[in-house]
């Protein structure tokens, strides 16, 4: 067995961690966000001495708390960065953050976005990308409801909000009933309004593309999801495990076909949930697991590109 | 029993006891979302036909789109005969490692992530090759690139196997079935050139681990099917299915008209966009001077200068 901490703000992680042993991981999760106390954390990975530390966002850790731990260390980096030469402001100064990660205090570091990975290695050393898993007591079972739960279906957005997005949400909130959670749920909490939902919508937060990891959460609680353009797809294919749109008024076509007949896209819904096995915490989190403790037992401690 | 989807247009008119489709990945998932053929395509699984499966990741789906319908696995065989390890040489360590990459998925113009990951030429798998050609490369190499990231057919990653080559494969459809990460091959993910590259040098440096991928790989091979077992298994099926009545249920098309209507939705939403972004490109400025000097251009040139510019684009009009 080994013993994972997973190490990050609970309200955005702790969806992303494994929470039940399986696969060989028995883990742990440890609340920390960026500007928290070095000393409690280092306290508590004391008291837990695992065998492996996980922290979401590298950067929060400030320099050295990971210095000495008998733990292999593996950093997630979970935000957006740059692709291009001149980046959105939000892009560039979330490089800056990064940028103020202790490297050093990592074995590997990883990215959710590969397709920045090469501009993240500038920075930081980047062993891999993969998306955030998701942690399986969202999990709704697969095939899941015949039909929605409510007619008309009930449709979440689940972010803060932004100029950007409320371009894309402002005439659906005018037509429609959306549910719009700014943010804060979590945990149980968060379960319970997952299972209240039938759609889920997913808008970018700026003008560049990205992959929010909460795509993957509502394919697995069951949801029929309706997005813009993924950048990276992690493998989902839009129209077939998502409704893809590009602009307010797509949106708002596809939300109006689905108060006509609630059930039209629900092959789509079908495929996305069962896409989003790829993504389950207890499937992904032991395969990383081992695969981090080989390559450092092949190639050395300290992170490396 | 139907082979393709296209197939299916025509599987009524044979007078039959029953009508199926054979299924060995779903064939709207290798079309685009402007391919209209993918609309017909998709329907073809909520006709009222039995399904063979070449896959249980295919039946499990299929399970849940059209619950009513029988579905039965039956793996494809691999002609061992030409599939196998023999004559096959390891190569000692500290010598590259060999790579064959199998693109044959990738449609013409797209991006490869395996050759994004290569930092060397590598020999590739082609539609052109004869399975005694595929079989030599497979058994020329340690590794094969198989990066699908619609994860249709198994049947690449069995022939590796078979001649003892280790697939890296994505997750998902029929790789991700046959390969068990780190077991019998690697299953890298979506996207990932670093990640893929990592594997690459992770094998490269390790051939310990390499061997016993390899030698997991041959009990996979060794387990599955070859052409004689694999037709005895679909001559059970079909007897099952002849058998036993089809659940009444699956007689009717219940499906047929709302998938109709949702892809006829997703097609029409995908028009919009199309003429939304033509219509901005008309009225973005880039247009207009383009617009503007091929007015001069036409105005002011004589005709055999104009005739040696049509030329030069293939004789196309530039609007």
């Amino acid at each position: 067995v080994t013993r994972v901490a997973f190490v990050g703000q609970a309200t955005f992680f702790a969806a992303c961690a494994q929470h039940v042993p399986a696969g060989g991981i028995e883990p742990a999760f440890v609340d920390h966000r960026g500007g928290g106390d070095s000393g409690t954390l280092r306290r508590n990975l004391d008291r837990l001495d695992p065998d492996v530390v996980v922290v979401f966002r590298p950067e929060t850790v400030a320099p050295g708390t990971l210095n000495g731990l008998r733990a292999t260390t593996l950093g997630y980096n979970t935000e957006p960065l740059p692709r291009t030469p001149e980046p959105h402001d939000d892009l560039a100064f979330r490089l800056t953050e990064l940028a103020t990660t202790d490297a050093g205090q990592y074995d590997r570091i990883i990215t959710f976005d590969p397709l920045s990975a090469r501009v993240a290695a500038t920075v930081v050393p980047i062993w891999r990308g993969l998306p955030l898993p998701v942690d399986d007591r969202f999990y709704a079972p697969l095939g899941g409801r015949a039909e929605f739960a409510h007619h008309p279906p009930r449709i979440a957005f689940v972010a803060w909000s932004t100029p950007y997005r409320e371009r894309f949400l402002i005439d659906v909130k005018h037509h429609f009933d959306l549910l719009h959670v700014a943010g804060g749920l979590h945990g149980d909490q968060l379960r319970t309004f997952l299972d209240r939902v039938d759609v889920a919508l997913n808008v970018h937060g700026f003008e560049y593309p990205t992959f929010e990891n909460r795509v993957c959460l509502h394919l697995a609680a069951g949801h029929l999801v309706l997005s813009q353009p993924l950048s990276p797809t992690h493998g989902l294919e839009p129209d077939i495990d998502f409704l893809q749109f590009e602009s307010p008024g797509s949106l708002i076509q596809i939300i109006r076909s689905l108060h006509a007949q609630p059930d039209l896209h629900r092959a789509v819904r079908l495929r996305g949930r069962r896409k989003a096995e790829l993504f389950r915490a207890s499937r992904v989190w032991p395969r990383v697991i081992r695969d981090l403790q080989a390559d450092v037992a092949a190639f050395g401690p300290r992170a490396r590109s | 029993m139907a082979t393709t989807w296209q197939a299916t247009a025509h599987v009524f008119d044979v007078q039959a006891t029953r009508h199926a489709l054979l299924i060995d990945e779903f064939a709207h998932h290798r079309l685009t979302r402007w391919q209209p053929d993918r609309i017909a395509a998709a329907l073809a699984y909520d006709l009222p036909l039995d399904f063979v499966c070449r896959g249980r990741w295919i039946a499990d789906h299929l399970a849940e789109l059209r619950p009513d319908a029988r579905a039965f696995v039956v793996e494809d065989g691999v002609d061992k005969t030409i599939f196998n390890a023999e004559g096959r040489e390891e190569q000692a360590p500290g010598t590259p490692l060999r790579i064959v990459v199998d693109d044959r998925h990738v449609p013409a113009g797209n991006e490869s992530l395996a050759r994004a990951a290569l930092d060397r030429d590598a020999p590739e798998i082609t539609h052109a090759d004869d399975p005694r050609a595929r079989a030599q490369k497979l058994r020329d190499a340690d590794v094969v690139l198989h990066l699908d990231e619609v994860g249709g057919l198994a049947a690449p990653v069995l022939e590796a196997l078979h001649c003892g080559a280790v697939p890296i494969v994505l997750p998902g459809g029929g790789a991700g079935q046959v390969v068990e990460h780190d077991v019998n091959g690697i299953v890298a993910e979506a996207d990932d050139v670093r990640g893929v590259a990592h594997w690459l040098k992770a094998l490269e440096t390790d051939r310990e681990r390499l061997r016993r991928l390899r030698d997991a790989g041959a009990q996979t091979a060794a387990a599955w099917p070859d052409p004689a077992a694999a037709q005895q298994a679909l001559d059970a099926a079909l007897e099952q299915m002849v058998a036993e009545e089809p659940p009444p249920a699956s007689r009717w098309p219940s499906r047929l008209m709302s998938d109709a209507m949702a892809a006829a939705t997703l097609f029409t939403i995908e028009h919009i966009e199309l003429e939304t972004a033509f219509n901005r490109i008309e009225k973005g400025e880039p247009y207009r001077i383009g617009l503007w000097l091929l007015q001069r251009w036409r105005a002011l040139m004589p005709e055999p200068i104009r005739r040696i510019g049509r030329s030069i684009i293939g004789g196309k009009s530039l609007q």
